[in-house]
């Protein structure tokens, strides 16, 4: 025997009623081409390729989208950094995400090698994936968009890169979702 | 060109200051300056850039010659292929 249970509002004993109207139409863009990064620099990350943007809400000029109606959204980036196959001891890889132009919340990895190690002998060909998700309450106009910085030990100029991908592989990519009206 | 490495170079921390990149073309700035000393020039900046680049390039060179006076010394006992083979792997 099977059973359903269809709502589409939820009304806790206390706090706000969650309205369920998650939105089919998904935004979804990509980075094909590598993208240059200088050592310690918050860097606004180019997404060249659209894979999907139902509301026309991405400006590819800006680098930025447009929250198109009021709601809860995940927000969501997977952005791939190398070294370039040189020596440079990248030790961080930090993601923010912005709001409004501003910092919203932030992401990190780091890579914890030995402090002993010296530009010749510091990892070589490292790649650092960041995965940063977010659930955002956010309203109609709202402007979102990412900044990466990268730390490296023995930088090299210019420094690292972003990793660029093609139609199948997405190696950086960021996507936004409504989950709901709040 | 404004760089990391440049304003460490003279003196001022991560804690300092915060560099941005709003990808459109202006290259990089100086988005916080929290430091209570005067935020240096872009000339000024350049220049211990510059500075950083020499010195490092001394330092590699000196490692350099370092290793290869290792590696003869060592070598005076050894054949020329084992001579190779330290070379390459130290």
């Amino acid at each position: 025997m099977t059973s359903q249970l269809k709502v589409d509002r939820i009304s806790p004993a206390t706090g706000s009623e969650i309205i369920i109207d998650g939105d089919e139409k998904y935004f979804h863009v990509y980075k094909k081409s590598e993208q240059i990064v200088e050592n310690n620099v918050s860097t606004k990350v180019v997404l060249d390729t659209v894979h999907s943007d139902p509301y026309g809400a991405w400006s590819s000029s800006n680098n930025e989208y447009t929250i198109p109606s009021d709601g809860l959204y995940m927000v969501h980036s997977n952005l791939s950094a190398h070294d370039k196959g040189v020596s440079q001891g990248l030790v961080n890889v930090i993601v923010d995400i912005y709001l409004n132009g501003s910092l919203q919340t932030q992401g990190r990895n780091s890579n914890n090698f030995d402090n002993s190690t010296t530009a010749v002998t510091a990892p070589v060909n490292s790649l650092f994936t960041n995965i940063l998700t977010r659930v955002l309450p956010l309203s109609a106009g709202d402007k979102i968009s990412w900044y990466a910085r990268f730390s490296c030990k023995y930088p090299e100029t210019p420094s690292v890169l972003f990793v660029g991908g093609n139609e199948t592989y997405h190696n950086s990519f960021a996507w936004i979702y409504k989950v709901a009206s709040s | 060109m404004i760089t990391y490495t440049g304003l460490v170079q003279l003196g001022f921390t991560e804690e300092d200051f915060r560099l941005q990149d709003d990808s459109n073309g202006e290259g990089v700035y100086i988005s916080e300056w929290n430091s209570t000393q005067t935020q240096p020039s872009v000339a000024e900046i350049e220049s211990a850039e510059r500075v950083y680049i020499a010195e490092e390039q001394a330092q590699a060179e000196a490692k350099a010659q370092l290793r290869t006076s290792v590696i003869n010394k060592i070598a005076t006992n050894l054949t020329s292929e084992e001579k190779a083979w330290l070379e390459e792997n130290l």
